[in-house]
C-alpha cells in the first residue's frame, strides 16, 4: 500500500465514521456546534496520532497476551494528557465538551486503529494512517455540526445565517436531530459513492463485536485482524 | 436521603436523561446488538450489572484515594482499568461458579470494557454526587443514578430491538437501507422520549 | 503465543512490560500535571473574574471579603454561597454560588451581583447539569431576567420555569442564601 493511500485512505474510502460507523457516540453528542465538533475531532487525532505512534513503536515489546490494557494505559495517558492540555489553554472547549472528553478512551477508532493497524505496521504507516483517520473523523464532525448548527440554530462560528436565524429547526441541535442527521449522511454517502447499501449480517460472535463494522461482519477477516470478541 | 429523591434519580436516568437516547452514551451497542430480542436483553443486563458494580468500586476510589491525594488528573486512566479489570473478574468468576449465566452473559461481558456508557456512568457519578464531607448520602445518589442508566439501557435497547424487527423488511429508498433508515428510526424513538421532559420533574416536585 | 512457552515468556515477560507502561505512564501525567496544574488554576481565576465583571460591570475591580459563612444562615436557609466579592468603586457586591441543582449536589454555579441596597443587579449560571431544554432554562433569558431588580422582600414574585419546578426551587434556594448572606454582610 502506497504511502499517500494509507494517508488518504481514512479520510474518503475507509472514513471511519461514514464508512466503517465508529466513533459513533461523540459524534453524535458533539456535533451540535462547528467550534465543538472541530475540538473534539482535533482531540481525538492528538490521541490517535499518540497512541499510534507509541503502540506501533512498542509492537514488538508488548505481547499477545497483556495488549489490551496496554493499548488502553497509552490511549488512557494520551486523553489525559489532551485534557490538561484542553484545560489550560482552551478552558471553553474544555467545558463544553464535558464528560465527552475523557470519553475518548473508549472511542472505537482509537482502540480500532491500535488493533488493526498501528500494533503491525511501522512507525511511519501508522503515523500516516493516524493523521488520515483523524482528518476523516475531524472532517465528518465538522460537515455534520455545521448542518446541525446552520438549520438547527441559524448561527454557523458565531456568525448569524440572516434568514435562518428566524426560521431554524431547533429539534435538530437536540438528539433525535443527530440520529437523523447522521442518517441522512450516511445515506448520502451511500448514494454518493454507489456503494452497494452497507449491510451488516454477523452470526455468531461477530454480531457483539463493537468492530464489526470494521471488518464487513466478515468472520475470518475479523479474526485475521486480531480483533477477539 | 428520601426514598422519593432516590425515586426521582432512578427514574430521571430512565427516562428523561436516557443514556442512549438523549446522552448518546453507548451508541455502538446500541446500533449493533439491537437486532435481535435476546441479545439486546442480554446485553442490556450485563450492562446494568457492570454499571452497577463499576460504581460500587469506582466511587469510593475517587472519594478515598483520588480526592484525597490530589490525583483528581489520574481518574481516568484508573476508572478504565478498574472497569476492564473488574470485567475480566467477573466473567472468570461466572465461568466457575455460574456456568448457566455464563453461557447467556459471557459474550457481552468483554464488549462492555469498551462500551462508554459504563465509563460515562462512572465519571457522571463522581462528577455529580460527591461530597468531599460526607461519603454515605452521594454513594446511594450514585447507585442510584448508575442502576438507572442501565435500566433506561435496557429500556432502549428492548424497544429498539422490536422496532428494528418490524422495519428490518420494509422498502426504504435504496441509499438509506440499512444503517442510515436504523439512524432515522432511533431519532423518532428518541423524539418519543421528550414527551416524558418534565413529567418527572412535576411527579417529584 | 506458542505453546512451548516458559514462565518467563508466558507470564514475567508480559507482566513486566505492562507494568512499566503503567509507571511510565503515571510518570508522566504526573509530570505534566504539574506543569499545567498553575495554568489551569489562572484560566479559572480568569474565568470566574470574568464572570464576577459580566454580572457587575460598572465595577472596576473587585476585592474578596472575609466573611465567615455558617452552613446554615440564622433564618434556617441553607448557605450555598462560597465567596464574596465588594466592587471597589461601591458599585455593589458579588456572590459566588455554589448550589444544588436537578443535576446533583453542587452542580449548579451561579455568579450573582447585587447592588450596594441588595437588590439584584444581574446573575449568571456558570456552570450546571440541568435537563436540556428544561431545567437548562433557568441559566437562560427571560428566567434570570426575571431576578433583576428582585429584593430579600419580593423573593417570591420570581415565577418557576414551567415543567422545571425542582430546577427552579433549587435556584431559588441559592438565590436565599445570596440574600441571607447580604443581610449577614450588613450587620
Amino acid at each position: 500500500m502506497g504511502k499517500l493511500q494509507t494517508l488518504t485512505n481514512g479520510i474518503i474510502k475507509e472514513n471511519p465514521v461514514l464508512v466503517l460507523v465508529l466513533g459513533t457516540c461523540p459524534t453524535l453528542a458533539v456535533s451540535t456546534q462547528a467550534s465543538n465538533a472541530f475540538g473534539m475531532g482535533v482531540a481525538a487525532t492528538a490521541v490517535l496520532l499518540g497512541s499510534n505512534i507509541v503502540i506501533s513503536l512498542l509492537r514488538n515489546v508488548i505481547s499477545e497476551k497483556v495488549r489490551i490494557p496496554c493499548y488502553i494505559v497509552t490511549i488512557a495517558t494520551f486523553v489525559t494528557l489532551v485534557q490538561m492540555v484542553l484545560n489550560a489553554y482552551a478552558y471553553d472547549i474544555y467545558k463544553a465538551l464535558g464528560i465527552y472528553l475523557p470519553l475518548i478512551v473508549v472511542n472505537c477508532i482509537i482502540l480500532g486503529r491500535a488493533e488493526a493497524f498501528a500494533n503491525k505496521h511501522s512507525v511511519l504507516d501508522s503515523t500516516l494512517d493516524a493523521i488520515g483517520m483523524g482528518i476523516g473523523f475531524t472532517l465528518t464532525l465538522f460537515v455534520m455540526a455545521s448542518i446541525r448548527e446552520i438549520f438547527g440554530n441559524g448561527t454557523w462560528y458565531g456568525i448569524e445565517i440572516p434568514v435562518l436565524k428566524d426560521n431554524h429547526i431547533s429539534i435538530l441541535t437536540m438528539a433525535p436531530g443527530g440520529f437523523f442527521v447522521f442518517g441522512c449522511l450516511i445515506a448520502a454517502v451511500n448514494k454518493w459513492a454507489r456503494h452497494k447499501p452497507v449491510k451488516r449480517d454477523f452470526d455468531g460472535g461477530c454480531e457483539t463485536c463493537p468492530m464489526a463494522a470494521s471488518c464487513g461482519g466478515d468472520k475470518a477477516q475479523c479474526e485475521k485482524e486480531g480483533v477477539q470478541v | 436521603m428520601s426514598v422519593k429523591a432516590i425515586f426521582a434519580i432512578i427514574l430521571t436516568a430512565v427516562f428523561i436523561n436516557n443514556y442512549v437516547l438523549q446522552q448518546f452514551l453507548g451508541i455502538c451497542p446500541f446500533l449493533g446488538v439491537s437486532k435481535k430480542f435476546d441479545s439486546a436483553l442480554g446485553m442490556s443486563i450485563a450492562v446494568i450489572f457492570v454499571m452497577l458494580l463499576a460504581t460500587v468500586v469506582t466511587y469510593p476510589i475517587q472519594h478515598f484515594v483520588l480526592d484525597q491525594n490530589g490525583l483528581g488528573y489520574m481518574q481516568t486512566i484508573v476508572f478504565i482499568l478498574v472497569i476492564a479489570a473488574l470485567v475480566q473478574l467477573v466473567e472468570i468468576v461466572l465461568k466457575k461458579h455460574i456456568p448457566g449465566l455464563h453461557a447467556s452473559l459471557g459474550v457481552y461481558l468483554p464488549l462492555i470494557t469498551t462500551n462508554c456508557a459504563v465509563l460515562g456512568v462512572c465519571i457522571a457519578n463522581v462528577d455529580n454526587y460527591i461530597d468531599a464531607a460526607t461519603f454515605g448520602a452521594g454513594y446511594v445518589q450514585a447507585l442510584a443514578n448508575a442502576f438507572g442508566s442501565g435500566v433506561g439501557f435496557l429500556m432502549a435497547m428492548l424497544l429498539f430491538s422490536g422496532i428494528r424487527a418490524r422495519i428490518e423488511d420494509n422498502d426504504a429508498p435504496p441509499a438509506f437501507k440499512g444503517m442510515p433508515i436504523t439512524l432515522i428510526s432511533a431519532a423518532i424513538l428518541s423524539v418519543a422520549f421528550f414527551g416524558f421532559a418534565g413529567v418527572i420533574e412535576n411527579i417529584f416536585g | 503465543m506458542s505453546k512451548t512457552g516458559t514462565v518467563k515468556t508466558d507470564f514475567v515477560l508480559p507482566i513486566a512490560v505492562l507494568t512499566a507502561i503503567c509507571l511510565v505512564c503515571a510518570a508522566l501525567l504526573g509530570y505534566f500535571n504539574s506543569l499545567t496544574a498553575p495554568i489551569i488554576a489562572d484560566t479559572v481565576a480568569a474565568e470566574e473574574a470574568k464572570a464576577r465583571q459580566a454580572v457587575l460591570p460598572e465595577a472596576d475591580s473587585f476585592t474578596e471579603l472575609d466573611v465567615d459563612l455558617p452552613d446554615v444562615l440564622e433564618d434556617g436557609t441553607k448557605n450555598f454561597v462560597t465567596q464574596v466579592y465588594a466592587a471597589d468603586n461601591g458599585a455593589g457586591y458579588v456572590f459566588m454560588v455554589t448550589g444544588n441543582g436537578y443535576g446533583g449536589k453542587g452542580t449548579m454555579k451561579l455568579v450573582v451581583g447585587l447592588s450596594p441596597e441588595g437588590a439584584v443587579l444581574s446573575t449568571v449560571t456558570q456552570d450546571h447539569k440541568e435537563t436540556a431544554g428544561m431545567g437548562s432554562k433557568t441559566a437562560d433569558e427571560p428566567y434570570r431576567s426575571q431576578w433583576v431588580g428582585v429584593t430579600a422582600e419580593t423573593i417570591d414574585t420570581v415565577d418557576a420555569v414551567s415543567g422545571a419546578t425542582i430546577s427552579s426551587t433549587h435556584y431559588l434556594n441559592s438565590m436565599r442564601s445570596v440574600f441571607a448572606a447580604y443581610a449577614l454582610l450588613n450587620r
